[in-house]
């Protein structure tokens, strides 16, 4: 019996078309099929953001969602943030601010924190680490990813 | 963890993907927002070889006044009913639960139609629901029928829903929708939750863990009575009597005794906000 779906995806401006296995997992999908490596696989579910992509805007955990159901839809990932070679104004702050450690779970803190911005430009401290609160970084550097989200923000 | 592989239908009709449920029998099941199914899947504890997705069907998203009910369509997701302008206006303990499930990622996709469907013991919105009063309905090829709330949850993970059916809306009458919510919760799933409705009597549900909402009738006496001096020991007192019989769970997150204390902690927090909150009354 085939069980393949047949998906058109649009992947950080391009669109792709693709036939997967039903069971295929958006971020196996991304990181195998798409070569898109800034997706990290940690807890595996939906619980510590390092798998975070933006689904049409908003934060979804590939881990947990099939590739079939982001058929139509416009999927982001760090990579995507990138254009004409300028880092996104969010990546810079990260960098600038130190906000940056080991660096697994900082593509879904991004993608976290670009999710609040696209709907919420000048978000609170307190709007920002409620925007935060599925992302875990186990370096525990919270206090400059904040300070990074809150520079992004006013810049 | 990787699911084992199952085919994927996309039926574009309610008919239509009770009737495929019907005709594949138990190794098929509906699937929506698959931040409960799919972590089951993936995890090996749950094997189906058909999933039926509904979000290709249109009008299960709705979410709306109708006469004198608010009408929530089950696909619905979790940030959609936080949005919605209808559910803050007339419902707003439901706005506020619905904006602390989980996390972002999970409200995104997670709907409330399969959130009741899955019947996690420990989940927030079926106590909230049932002090709500709300009407759940349930459609398949054939038939339709509406049933309480309180008569959904049978047990954990168990529902009276029959396999082809289909959870299309919740509805909750207007008139309770001041109906109060609160939960005491360490981790990602509460540890005790109480609601208590405003309407003809103080009915007071609590959700602690081990099985579906449980009703405090002598604590809801107890506050039908209150005239602003219970005191928080006749209250936890009223609760520990209710809850006497009950087989509260005792695990790594917390013992027995401390969940029996925290489900009186949520009464009374829920009766602080109820208080705080005045009738809307139906608008």
């Amino acid at each position: 019996m085939d069980t393949s779906v047949g998906i058109s995806v649009e992947i950080n401006g391009a669109l792709v078309s693709r036939s997967v296995p039903a069971e295929t997992l958006l971020i196996d999908f991304l990181r195998d099929d798409m070569g898109l490596r800034s997706v990290k696989l940690s807890c595996d579910m939906e619980i510590c953001g390092a798998c975070t992509v933006l689904v049409d805007g908003l934060p979804m955990s590939s881990c947990t969602t099939l590739a079939a159901d982001v058929d139509g839809s416009k999927v982001t990932t760090v990579e995507g943030l990138i254009i004409d070679g300028v880092l996104d104004p969010l990546q810079q702050a990260f960098i600038d601010h130190g906000a940056v450690q080991c660096g697994f779970c900082t593509p879904g803190f991004i993608l976290a924190a670009k999710a609040l911005l696209l709907r919420n430009p000048n978000p609170t401290r307190a709007e920002i680490v409620s925007a935060l609160d599925g992302n875990i970084c186990r370096c525990t550097g919270y206090t400059k990813i904040v300070e990074a989200i809150r520079h992004a923000a006013s810049a | 963890m990787r699911p084992d592989p199952f085919t994927y239908h996309q039926p574009k009709s309610l008919a239509e993907a009770s009737s495929l449920v019907a005709e594949l029998g138990d190794g098929a099941t509906f699937y929506a927002g698959g931040t409960e199914l799919l972590l089951l899947m993936k995890m090996q504890l749950a094997e189906y070889r058909h999933l039926v997705n509904l979000k290709k069907i249109d009008g299960l998203k709705t979410i709306g006044v109708e006469h004198d009910r608010l009408v929530i369509g089950a696909l619905a997701t979790h940030c959609d009913i936080a949005l919605s302008t209808a559910v803050s206006k007339h419902c707003p303990s439901l706005s506020r639960l619905c904006s602390e499930i989980a996390n972002i990622r999970v409200r995104v996709a997670g709907t409330i139609g399969g959130n009741l469907c899955f019947a996690e013991p420990r989940a927030d919105p079926p106590v909230l629901l049932v002090a709500l009063d709300a009407g759940l309905q349930l459609v398949s090829a054939h038939a339709s029928r509406v049933i309480p709330a309180s008569e959904f949850f049978l047990g954990p993970f168990e529902t009276a829903r029959k396999p082809d059916e289909i959870l299309t809306t919740i509805e909750i009458p207007l008139g309770t929708g001041a109906a109060s919510f609160e939960r005491m919760k360490q981790g990602n799933y509460s540890l005790a939750t109480a609601a208590i409705s405003r309407s003809d009597c103080h009915q007071t549900w609590i959700g602690y863990g081990g099985g579906p909402p449980k009703r405090l009738n002598g604590t809801g006496a107890l506050l039908d009575r209150d005239d602003g001096r219970t005191s928080e020991e006749a209250l936890f007192a009223a609760v520990a009597e209710d809850i006497f019989d009950l087989e509260i769970p005792s695990d790594l997150e917390a013992g027995e005794s401390y969940r029996r204390h925290l489900i009186a902690v949520a009464v009374k927090r829920a009766l602080a906000s109820l208080h705080e909150t005045e009738p809307t009354g139906v608008h």
